[in-house]
């Protein structure tokens, strides 16, 4: 029985090679089979390459090739079909984000489930699909697989994007999943990501931008804790964020750009990235288009901001406060207002106390329903028996100090005036009357804070503004008599 | 010589039946099995074993285990329990073929094609 030494062995495996057999799984049992074929060829009398070039004769130049096309086809179906769905959802998912975000601008009804379900495709669907994806590659390249790296960026990934929904659909538990999937994502991933890409460039002696590599891993840290602080409302975001967005526009951004176009071959992961970057653009915006109607509550929180007001005392020129009384020295002028101008700051001091309180109470997620926002509100303010927070707050649990200080506040400014126009201001402007009479503080607090919240907000904000305006003018008057 | 475009469809049966009568058999066997057994009337191309191999193998129908032979590698294929089951339900489903053929190809007296 003849058998091939190691010599002709290694001619014939050279030789396959040369006709682009890459896909290792076969090769060994071709080079097995051809070599069976030649040594009967050969027991029947022929030399080695005689038989040999009968065999390939016999099996056609071109089959190698052939072969593994059909092999690689025929057990890649569900591959094929998986990589095509990964690209038909990562095209798909930006796009629904793109159309909810120009819903919600728009205000038009459909915004939160076109979010929702683009978040839910990119993070359950999507995410999942693209680790297989490059699991199968790399493994039919016959490189290792980087387990750990696709585990540490997918779990938190997927955390991140469910917690993302819950705070979209004000469900509970998107702080605590929010939290887990940032902190993952920043304090495990990406380390593990700079790890692995260094070592890889080591072991593929490529050249390996390490630089490019650590920057971006810290500035991406960076930019996800801050993100993290700012959507949990943690102290210290503002500044985390600015220097990590500076890294990132300044030196990260160009850096890596002019990277991608030095070596454009990895298609799949220049894929990735536009899609992730496009995810995340668009993600930012919704961010900031929903913090908008926060802004509303902010400005009505600080009514110094609020435009009426500055303009009303920039229109008339006329700015005059407690200090600068105090400096002119007049003790009997300070003497007659300084109870006024204490009980203003009281009423001052308590309104942002509530609001303060309202706010806090609204921004805390352990509420099951305020989230339920303006509309939930809206339908408890008809229903009297229902306790509801403005009203629990002020009536309850204040027992009505606000009413006591407005009425108190008011008996004071009466005296101090002579202005029959200011007179006839504070009356009508420190509303303690319901339908022009005056009533209990029951009555009063039901009829101006049994209301949505927003309602409510913007009341307390308007006795302050007059409680302020009445403080001025009053001063003002004091002033030049 | 039997023609390619009637094996397409019992490649896998032959193979299937092959390694649960033989347990366990490498590529270049399949084939001089297959040319022996049919007394040179099939010859199955290499071209299209190796791809149904691995698609049976993918499949989880059979697995593969590699061994040096002298100076090179022999992978050896062999039935999975899955296999087995499903090589005979294909020897029978093939069985059924051939009788139902027959029926179409001579049909039998006994078969009456008046409905009415």
């Amino acid at each position: 029985m003849v058998e091939l030494d190691e010599q002709q062995i290694g001619s014939i495996s050279v030789d396959i090679d040369g006709q682009g057999l890459t896909y290792t799984g076969l090769k060994d049992e071709l080079l097995d089979h051809i070599c069976c074929q030649v040594e009967l060829a050969m027991e029947k009398g022929m030399t080695f390459n005689e038989a040999y070039q009968h065999v390939k004769i016999v099996m056609g130049r071109k089959r190698i090739r052939q072969i593994q096309d059909e092999t690689l086809y025929l057990i890649s179906k569900k591959y094929r079909r998986m990589k095509r769905t990964m690209f038909a959802l990562g095209v798909l998912a930006p796009i629904l984000i793109l159309a909810g975000l120009t819903f919600k601008v728009m205000h038009w009804p459909g915004a939160g489930i076109l979010n929702t379900a683009a978040l839910f495709i990119t993070g359950m669907i999507f995410l999942p699909l693209f680790v297989m994806v490059r699991i199968r590659d790399t493994r039919n390249m016959g490189e290792p697989i980087p387990m750990t790296l696709y585990i540490s960026g997918m779990v938190p990934a997927m955390i991140t994007i469910l917690g993302a929904i819950c705070k979209l659909q004000h469900w509970p538990g998107a702080g605590i999943m929010l939290t887990i999937g940032l902190s993952g994502l920043a304090l495990v991933f990406l380390p593990v990501f700079a790890i692995t890409k260094i070592r890889e460039g080591k072991k593929m002696d490529e050249e390996v931008n390490k630089k490019l590599i650590l920057g971006g891993v810290l500035a991406g840290i960076l930019v996800i804790l801050g993100s993290l602080f700012k959507i949990m409302h943690w102290p210290g975001a503002g500044i985390v964020l600015l220097v990590s967005w500076s890294l990132v526009a300044v030196i990260l951004l160009p850096l890596l750009v002019l990277n991608v176009l030095k070596k454009s071959e990895n298609q799949l992961n220049n894929f990735l990235l536009i899609i992730l970057t496009a995810v995340t653009v668009s993600i930012l915006v919704l961010v900031y288009v929903r913090s908008a109607s926060r802004e509303a509550i902010v400005s009505l929180y600080f009514p110094e901001n609020n435009l009426n007001y500055n303009a009303m005392y920039l229109d008339r020129q006329t700015a005059y406060d407690w200090d600068d009384l105090m400096a002119s020295g007049n003790t009997e002028k300070i003497n007659k207002c300084e109870v006024l101008v204490k009980e203003a700051d009281e009423i001052k001091e308590y309104i942002f106390s509530v609001k303060d309180r309202l706010i806090s109470f609204y921004e805390d997620e352990s509420n099951p329903w305020p989230y339920e926002s303006a509309y939930r509100d809206l339908l408890q303010s008809h229903n009297l028996a229902n306790d509801y927070e403005p009203l629990r707050i002020i009536a309850k649990e204040d027992e009505y100090r606000l009413y006591h200080l407005l009425v108190s506040y008011r008996d004071h400014a009466l005296l101090l005036t002579t202005n029959p126009e200011l007179e006839k201001y504070i009356k009508r402007s420190l509303v303690l009357m319901t339908w022009k009479r005056e009533t209990s503080p029951e009555a009063w607090a039901e009829f101006y804070f049994q209301g949505p919240t927003m309602k409510t907000v913007t009341i307390l904000s308007m006795y302050l503004s007059s409680v302020k305006l009445i403080e001025h003018e009053i001063l003002t008057e004091t002033e030049s008599r | 010589m039997i023609s390619n475009e009637l094996l397409k469809g019992t490649l896998k049966t032959i193979v299937l039946t092959l390694l649960e009568e033989n347990r366990r058999m490498y590529g270049y066997e399949i084939t001089r099995e297959v040319e022996r057994i049919s007394e040179g009337k099939i010859q199955l191309s290499w071209g299209a074993l190796y791809p149904t191999l691995h698609k049976l193998e993918s499949e989880g129908l059979i697995v593969s285990e590699s061994y040096n032979i002298g100076k090179r590698v022999r992978k050896y294929y062999r039935l999975t329990p899955e296999g087995e089951i499903t090589s005979r339900d294909k020897a029978e489903e093939f069985r059924e073929f051939v009788r139902v053929m027959q029926q179409l190809i001579k049909p039998s007296p006994g078969i009456s094609l008046n409905y009415g």
